[in-house]
């Protein structure tokens, strides 16, 4: 009962954080992260030690069927991570925004509990069918977010975020139903099946409905509109944690009933998607949108990991989602610091900021050079995808170079934005605030640095390769 | 443990400095870690017995923490961190009451430690570590004075072809972080096939690969793309002359002990593997040719340039090229059957890292006090300056190679493979073309010494350096001589190049010492083209940036017209167009409706007989 436990209890304590949140929204905040905990020990206690927790007996259809190995583990891990700091960081943001809109931040903290959770439980569950309850319940109750606490026209972004998230939620249900009428109840990773059979119209649906979760390059067009009118703590969990589900489910799911020679189409489709998200994030002045755009090339960079469709690049895939995770929380949350106290998305107001604000700046840089994989837990997962798809091109070598430029394309929106946001002459004389939104952005900023260096690096790596050497698909 | 202490406690230091907001805390703090950090790589060269140690970080990549303890790595890392506790000590002084001491601090430390760790390491994972370090903390420190200060800058305001020809410290850091990136993206790649193709990236293990020989020259070739960027070679050696930008003190830094240093150890260091690997020759050929390409071009840029450290600039490229082609020249000697002149190479790191490193500490303090960047528009320093002028005089001898100076004899023996190597394939062009390079060189050291204590415009308020600043660069200024005597006694090379290397020094004397403002109208084309270091920026600050705004602009009009048009113009007009038409069936009427039903009816019993 413990895995399920630690997935209701953010819902229970959501609650709790609605009735505080009326009275003072810091303890609305502290109440949402402390829930979370439970769900950061288990995934910890997981994926470093290279255990595995089971509930459930597995046998016909049993919807309460969890399993926690060190693969899923990771994603669990980033869920919990980033959504105790981004709790940790709200209560600044959530009462301007509920300055501006004249309205408390109650629903936030309500849905915040419910969203987290929902978001573990499709990590956890073993059961198909609860992986997409899970999903529509963290779906659902982002939509809540969106449409009390968006920008611009909230009712349309929620719309158009209801009809595109749905489609793909319907899709991948389509999926699994097909699968469970052939007997294929869990998700076959989890239960270490082996590849099931090649079946085109499972894997297609499971395929499409993910990539519109993820957003990949064609069905990405939501997501810029999305994370950047969401509530900015919300865009920092939509942005690398909801997106990511789509390639847990490729990845957990749908590569296991994949037609033979289809992943080579999907290697070029990945690379093409991370270099056009990295061309669109270079030009766009809203910092949120930008950032939103570089989450479509991030998925891209994780998408290429499950397509090489090795070991290696499964174990890439999961750490691009903690790396990305991580990362680009980091910049969301600063984008939020920035709209809390300057009052603007706007990249053409900033520049100079650098000395506004220098932890800002410092933990902003970590965030990016998690994205560009430099010394950071970013690295790591760069430098296991390369070897992933050295193992997959071998001695191909004319396709190294769209690789490398996929690589600089990345640099230059993250150096670029650093350059044109932090440095240059000041603009203000002011002083940037010191509070818990800006020391959560510093630690998230530091515990991406703190998995680059071994032990840790050693575990996240090591322990998911060795679990995926046993459950992986290619068997 | 020892090798441990001697990468780390720079590192250690600069993250102490976080802790504290007092800059002489951070600036002391630092260049004990840094002064430490030499005491223990020294430890290490007198009594460590070589070796590899370390244990594994990512067994199923490969990577491990491995320290390699060799005739390469023992010097060189014991040159390195006395380079940075001379600079860092430096520093305390040049770096006094400036804007950003935390920032400049803490990537002082992890610089220092980013380039020990490509000192020491053994496994190329562990490697790439340092290596993105040093190219993380050259952005930073290049990119220092973030504000943008027009005296910052490196060249005037004024346009080329439309394309601006001046460089702001964060315009620099950029270019300087996306030229490297570029070469790094390369670099990974290669590691990674080294790995699939070879089962290991030590580079001990690598030698003894089964599957070495078939490697190919390919992997060879992307990973040589590393170096070639943080080496600067060319055509990637732009990035170098506008990093003018940071502190001068970091300029010592990258051009003597750090980051371009890193680049021309890592070819030498794999030499010995990559000559195993069949069709390495190509390889080599590359690898000289773009250093001799780098040491001409760098060479005339540093001739003609009117701003004191892009001369130092240019002629640090110069010098790389020239160790890159000694290097490229050894792998191909080796090929044949040769014993491997690695050391030949080698040497001239060390050679030029001292006197540059002397060079840059000085010309900041010259900057420091006459506040200006360009060259003669204070002059006749002598009289104010003479600790330095003669400190600056004895660097500068060295670095363009007079006997009996360490440059002299290292540049000599770095360029003994490359002559030996055009005896060996024939190439008839290449020896005038050395001649050619050692004669230009003393010219561009001449100019700027003479136009910088002897003559030029007439200087105001000037005063000698502080003593915390002179001590650093008069002792290796002093260093330089004491090195050469060393040298000699082991080997004092005397060949015909010393003719050319004397005419060029007679040349440079003539021009700006005794007759200076000689100057040729004829010439004067020739002049600018050098002057706008061969129009390269047209390339890295025009046409590049423009073709990928070209190509992220088509990208946003297919965003804006296919898929946002698509998805949330055309499908919900073509649903409210079909919403119409649909609506208009629903129109009131009993009898219409009644239609319907019958229709309805008629085509379900259809089916159903069917």
């Amino acid at each position: 009962m413990i895995i399920l436990a630690s997935i209701l209890t953010p819902m229970a304590l959501s609650l709790v954080a609605y009735v505080a949140a009326k009275r003072s929204t810091t303890l609305a905040g502290f109440i949402s992260a402390i829930a979370l905990l439970p769900i950061l020990i288990i995934s910890s206690y997981v994926v470093l030690s290279a255990g595995s927790l089971s509930e459930g007996t597995f046998r016909d259809f049993e919807i309460l069927a969890f399993r926690v190995i060190p693969f899923n583990g990771i994603f669990l891990l980033t869920v919990a991570l980033v959504g105790f700091f981004v709790a940790l960081f709200s209560p600044p943001y959530m009462e301007h925004r509920s300055e501006e809109l004249g309205r408390d931040s109650s629903l936030f903290y309500l849905t915040y509990g419910f969203f987290l959770g929902g978001l573990a439980g499709s990590f956890v569950a073993a059961n198909l069918i609860s992986v997409y309850i899970f999903i529509e319940i963290a779906l659902i109750a982002s939509l809540f977010q969106v449409l009390y606490y968006g920008y611009g026209d909230r009712v349309r972004i929620t719309v158009m975020y209801l009809v595109w998230s749905h489609l793909g939620a319907f899709l991948i249900l389509a999926g699994f139903l097909l699968l469970a009428a052939k007997g294929v109840y869990y998700v076959p990773l989890l239960v270490e099946s082996g590849y099931l059979y090649q079946d085109v119209l499972i894997f297609l649906l499971i395929l499409v409905g993910a990539l519109i979760k993820m957003a990949t390059l064609g069905v990405h067009m939501w997501l810029p509109y999305v994370h950047a009118e969401a509530p900015t703590p919300l865009s920092a969990l939509l942005s690398p944690v909801l997106v990511g589900v789509g390639g847990y489910i490729i990845a957990a799911v749908g590569m296991y009933t994949v037609p033979a020679g289809w992943t080579q189409w999907l290697v070029y489709y990945s690379i093409a998607t991370a270099i056009y998200g990295g061309l669109m994030a270079f030009l766009q002045q809203d910092i949120k949108r930008l950032f939103a755009y570089s989450t479509v090339s991030q998925m891209g960079y994780m998408l290429l990991g499950i397509s090489l469709f090795n070991t290696l690049g499964f174990t890439a895939a999961a750490l691009l989602y903690l790396s990305h995770g991580l990362g680009k929380a980091v910049l969301f949350m600063t984008a939020g610091y920035f709209i809390t106290h300057l009052h603007t998305r706007d990249v053409k107001k900033m520049g100079g900021l650098y000395g506004w604000r220098p932890e800002l700046a410092g933990a902003a840089i970590v965030g990016f050079l998690n994205l560009a994989g430099i010394l950071s837990v970013g690295m790591v997962s760069e430098i296991v995808l390369t070897v992933a798809y050295a193992n997959h091109f071998g001695s191909d070598f004319a396709w190294y170079v769209p690789y490398a430029f996929m690589l600089l394309v990345t640099a230059v929106y993250a150096f670029n934005t650093v350059r044109i946001v932090f440095f240059g002459p000041h603009k203000r004389e002011d002083k940037g605030a010191v509070d818990m939104a800006l020391v959560s952005i510093v630690a998230t900023a530091f515990v991406s640095l703190l998995f680059f260096i071994p032990p840790f690096s050693t575990a996240l790596v090591d322990n998911v390769y060795r679990f995926l050497e046993v459950v992986g698909p290619w068997r | 443990m020892e090798v441990a202490l001697a990468i780390f406690l720079p590192l250690a230091a600069s993250i102490a400095s976080l802790f504290s907001r007092s800059e002489k805390f951070k600036a002391w703090s630092v260049t004990l870690g840094t002064f430490l950090s030499a005491i223990a790589a020294t430890y290490l060269y007198l009594s460590k017995t070589p070796g590899v140690y370390g244990f594994d970080w990512i067994q199923s990549i490969g990577a491990k923490v491995e320290f390699r303890l060799d005739h390469f790595s023992l010097p060189m890392g014991t040159l390195v961190a006395w380079l940075v506790a001379a600079i860092s000590l430096y520093s305390v002084k040049y770096m006094e009451g400036d804007y950003r001491p935390g920032w400049y601090w803490f990537f002082f430390g992890f610089f220092a430690t980013s380039m020990m760790i490509i000192v020491y390491a053994e496994n190329l994972w562990f490697l790439l570590v340092g290596w993105e370090g040093v190219g993380l903390a050259s952005w930073a420190l290049i990119g220092h004075w973030y504000r943008d200060e027009e005296d910052k800058w490196v060249g005037r305001e004024e346009k080329v072809a439309g394309v601006p020809y001046w460089w702001t410290p964060s315009v620099a850091g950029l270019r300087a972080v996306l030229t490297v990136r570029f070469g790094d993206a390369f670099f990974l790649v290669a590691i990674a096939l080294f790995y699939i193709m070879l089962g290991t990236v030590s580079l001990g293990e690598m030698t003894h690969a089964g599957a070495l020989k078939t490697l190919g020259v390919v992997p060879l070739l992307f990973f040589a793309l590393g170096p070639f960027t943080k080496s600067a070679q060319f055509p990637f050696h732009e990035w170098l002359l506008t990093a003018m930008t940071g502190p001068t003190s970091v300029s010592a830094l990258i051009h003597a002990a750090t980051m371009v240093k890193a680049g021309v150890y890592v070819l030498i260091i794999t030499t010995p593997i990559f000559v195993l690997v069949h069709g390495s020759q190509l390889y080599f050929m590359v690898v000289t040719a773009l250093g001799l390409a780098t040491a001409i071009t760098a060479t005339i840029i540093a001739l003609t340039s009117m701003e004191y450290k892009l001369v130092l600039a240019g002629s640090t490229a110069a010098n790389l090229g020239i160790i890159a082609a000694a290097t490229g020249a050894a792998g191909l000697l080796g090929l044949h059957g040769h014993e491997l002149p690695l050391s030949l190479a080698f040497l001239h790191i060390a050679g030029h890292a001292v006197s540059k490193a002397s060079l840059f500490m000085g010309f900041g303090a010259v900057i420091h006090e006459t506040a200006t960047r360009f060259i003669g528009e204070v002059g006749k320093l002598w009289r104010h300056m003479k600790t330095t002028g003669v400190a600056m005089a004895l660097s500068m001898l060295s670095l363009v190679g007079v006997p009996p100076f360490v440059g002299y004899i290292t540049k000599e023996l770095a360029l003994e493979n490359v002559f030996e190597v055009g005896h060996l394939y024939h190439l008839d062009l290449l020896t005038p073309l050395l001649y050619l390079l050692l004669f230009t060189t003393p010219i561009y050291g001449m100019r700027l010494i003479g136009l910088t204590f002897i003559h030029g415009g007439e200087p105001g308020e000037v005063h000698e350096a502080p003593v915390l600043m002179w001590i650093p660069y008069t002792a290796l200024a002093v260093a330089t001589v004491a090195l050469g005597g060393y040298l000699a006694i082991y080997k004092f090379p005397l060949t015909d190049a010393l003719v050319a290397l004397l005419a060029g020094l007679a040349v440079g004397f003539a021009l700006y010492i005794a007759r200076p403002g000689v100057q040729s109208k004829t010439l004067r084309p020739l002049w600018l083209l050098a002057y706008r270091r061969f129009y390269m920026p047209l390339l890295y600050d025009g046409a590049f940036p423009t073709l990928y705004s070209w190509l992220s602009r088509a990208t946003r009009v297919v965003d804006n017209r296919l898929f946002d048009g698509l998805y949330h113009n055309a499908i919900p007009t073509a649903f409210a167009v079909l919403s119409i038409q649909v609506r208009k069936f629903a129109s009131g009427n009993v009898n219409v409706y009644l239609l319907y039903a019958l229709i309805g009816i008629l085509v379900t019993m259809l089916l159903l007989m069917l």
